[in-house]
């Protein structure tokens, strides 16, 4: 079975043919994604927002997710696109006005590179959640990714994932 | 409740006169504003000296009203629970309210629970349940039996509840007025309080405190009761402050009905303040079931591999979710930041300079950087950099200026652009298309791909993560958490005039002073490694 980098497939992913053919904008990057089952198939949503420096340290804004692409787990076969601002449930959202500020509390110790090591901490973490999702095995990790998940992922975007997939949500961010 | 046994006529939501019936076992102020908003009350209904009913009730949000009721009851006083009730408490303006409820009976007194019901009561501003002139904090307990201590502070000597915490917690300096929910262990990160109501040696309710960002203050509090004395938790609830502002915005109460064959039915109120402003604003109910495989851990994979967790009637799949929104007319509220970016500076930039031809080394600059200084624009605070990218390459290409308003209408008309969001990769050099310029396309590129594209006389439009060369090196406190492709810029050169320092010159329209602008072509390299080294090649050279 083909092995999961979930890494290095975000990488791959925002210069492939789908992620180009859905024409999100430059500016949107992948946010932390979703394992997620669907019809008891294992998928990963990748939701996708933009962020604005504005000079000032803690100040970085954050905008709503606006896109979702979703992919098939293991395969990583392209399976949905979904513009958050066709559905009904984002109907007064405005994707243009800020919800929230980067570093939120958790992180705010960190420094750039200091964020992107943990990332990667976090990201390794999501390989073991898939594999055990698409392998019906026990995540035995289970507690220590719901707490660096929870560390990393703006406050402000939380609410979003509940919506996304409440599976998700309620097993490590609720 | 079942009229037929209860000899005290009991109706729960019949004002009583607390001062005779009620006694405040005890209260906390849990956010220190010296007004008392959780509290556990016991009744006494047979004057026999026993409590009978069991209250927990708190203000969640700290506004005065009581939002969330546990109630157990002896109704027919054989020392068994034989009632229990959770109640969630939506009020609105005029204060009227809508309870939401799940409660559970031994209608026949047996010690098994064989009804259970759920739903909606909705009160007008005139049933009142609460003397709304008493406020908690003003009543005289001196003579209660609360000591208006923490929970593990209390003396329950007199009620034998255990005295022995399952972690050793220092009080020793927290008030109950004053203090979050408990002064937890530094070592622990959760702390759990057991009561133990039947005087069975076993404890029937139990508190636990997590503190989750170990801030040392509680962010997740959850009460678990054994109400039939079974030793498996038959209610919980569950309140969280998910974005540790000291405020709880989630709560969940749920009754776990056991089934013979080991599944469970767990019936769920749920209530979320989605914004965080206070107000709750998300109110779920329903019932989930758990089949007799999940422990702890495993509920997650247990529920995937399990398909009859998948029964449309029990899992709520992405578009049924969507459907009750529909049909509830309850969409999603995001918190807002009230950000001014008209007066800010944009992004920070460190230490770097622009391309000065007088300074550099003619040998050694590749590229014509001197020729594109001029065609230079800031964008301001725009989502235009791909537009001007390709309206430095066009204005050289053709000789002419070009309005950039004119571009915007092209690419808006064609779907190219959009003034609130920007350029689609895959459409950056559609505007390019539309002027006849000749160009290509490529991802995978190296530095020297650049290179040799500038030594033939192209223009290099590439795309890039502005955020590595923006905001400074990895020390730096000012970031964003993305990986990807950001901002479209202009290659106009290569300056090796220092040949252990080469520079990438930019013509970069996201910056008030971009023009020509030089980046270390290291840091360059990770800029343009998070777009997969896009570039877009213009062929208006010899």
């Amino acid at each position: 079975m083909k092995e999961i980098n979930i890494m290095e497939f975000l990488k791959e992913e925002k210069t492939g043919d789908f992620h180009l053919n859905c024409g999100l904008p430059i500016g949107y990057v992948a946010g932390f994604p979703i394992v997620a089952v669907k019809s008891g198939k294992a998928c990963l949503k990748i939701p996708f927002l933009k962020y604005k420096i504005t000079g000032q340290v803690d100040k970085t804004l954050v905008y709503p997710v606006k896109y979702v692409l979703t992919y098939s787990l293991p395969e990583m076969k392209p399976i949905g696109f979904e513009d958050l601002e066709y559905n009904i449930v984002f109907k007064h959202i405005d994707f243009n006005k800020p919800i929230g500020y980067f570093r939120h509390d958790a992180i705010k110790s960190l420094t750039k590179k200091a964020y992107a090591e943990k990332k990667n901490e976090l990201l390794e973490l999501y390989d073991d959640l898939a594999m055990t999702v698409v392998d019906k095995k026990p995540f035995s990790d289970g507690e220590e990714f719901k707490k660096v998940l929870n560390m990393m992922l703006e406050p402000s975007v939380k609410p979003i994932y509940k919506v996304l997939d409440r599976d998700f949500y309620d097993k490590y961010l609720a | 409740m079942s009229d037929e046994n209860n000899i005290y006529d009991y109706d729960p939501n019949e004002e009583v006169d607390e001062m005779d019936l009620w006694s405040i076992e005890d209260s906390a102020d849990l956010n220190g504003d010296g007004i008392d908003d959780a509290f556990i009350e016991s009744v006494d209904m047979d004057g026999d000296g026993n409590a009978d009913m069991l209250v927990y009730s708190e203000d969640i949000d700290f506004d005065g009203n009581i939002d969330v009721t546990l109630m157990e009851a002896d109704t027919n006083a054989d020392g068994m629970i034989d009632y229990s009730e959770a109640r969630y408490i939506s009020y609105e303006e005029d204060m009227s309210r809508d309870e939401y409820y799940v409660s559970v009976e031994d209608t026949d007194f047996d010690g098994e629970f064989d009804d259970v019901d759920f739903g909606v009561d909705e009160y007008s501003n005139e049933d009142i349940i609460y003397d709304e002139e008493t406020d908690y904090a003003e009543v005289d307990y001196s003579e209660a039996d609360s000591t208006e201590t923490d929970y593990a502070e209390v003396d329950y000597s007199e009620t034998d509840s255990i005295e022995t915490d399952y972690a050793e917690v220092d009080y020793s300096e927290a008030e109950s007025t004053e203090a979050d929910y408990a002064e937890v262990d530094e070592e622990a990160d959760t702390v759990v309080y057991g009561y133990d109501l039947d005087n069975d040696g076993t404890d029937d309710l139990t508190v636990s405190a997590t503190d989750t960002d170990g801030d040392g203050i509680a962010d997740i509090i959850s009460y678990a009761g054994d109400l039939d004395g079974d030793g498996r938790v038959d209610i919980v609830m569950t309140e969280a402050d998910t974005n540790n502002d000291g405020v709880a915005d989630t709560t969940e109460v749920s009754y776990i009905s056991y089934n013979e064959d080991g599944s469970s039915d767990e019936y769920f109120v749920k209530a979320a303040d989605l914004d965080f402003d206070g107000e709750i604003d998300d109110v779920d109910y329903g019932v989930e079931t758990h089949s007799a495989e999940e422990v702890d851990g495993e509920e997650y994979t247990e529920e995937i591999t399990n398909e009859d967790s998948y029964d449309e009637e029990e899992y709520i799949e992405e578009d049924e979710y969507v459907d009750e929104i529909e049909s509830e007319d309850d969409t999603l509220v995001l918190p807002s930041v009230d950000y001014d970016t008209a007066n800010d500076n944009g992004a920070v930039y460190t230490d770097l300079d622009n391309f000065d031809a007088s300074n550099a080394d003619a040998e050694g600059v590749i590229g014509e950087p001197e020729d594109a200084l001029d065609l230079w624009e800031y964008q301001g605070d725009t989502y235009r950099c791909a537009l001007y990218a390709q309206k430095f390459v066009i204005e050289e290409y053709t000789g002419e200026e070009v309005d950039i308003e004119d571009l915007v209408d092209m690419a808006e008309d064609n779907g190219w652009f959009s003034e609130g969001s920007g350029t689609p990769l895959n459409h950056m050099d559609k505007i390019l298309d539309s002027y006849d310029i000749p160009n290509e396309t490529s991802y995978g590129n190296t530095m020297e791909d650049l290179v040799e594209s500038l030594n033939d006389g192209n223009r290099v439009i590439v795309a890039v993560d502005a955020d590595e060369y923006w905001t400074g090196e990895n020390d730096s406190d000012v970031y964003t958490p993305g990986d990807g492709v950001t901002h479209a810029v202009e290659v106009i050169g290569i300056d090796n005039t220092d040949p252990d320092n080469p520079m990438v010159i930019l013509n970069d329209s996201g910056m008030p002073n971009g023009a020509g602008v030089e980046v270390p072509m290291e840091t360059f390299m990770d800029a343009w490694e998070d777009g997969n080294n896009y570039m877009i090649e213009c062929y208006i050279g010899g």
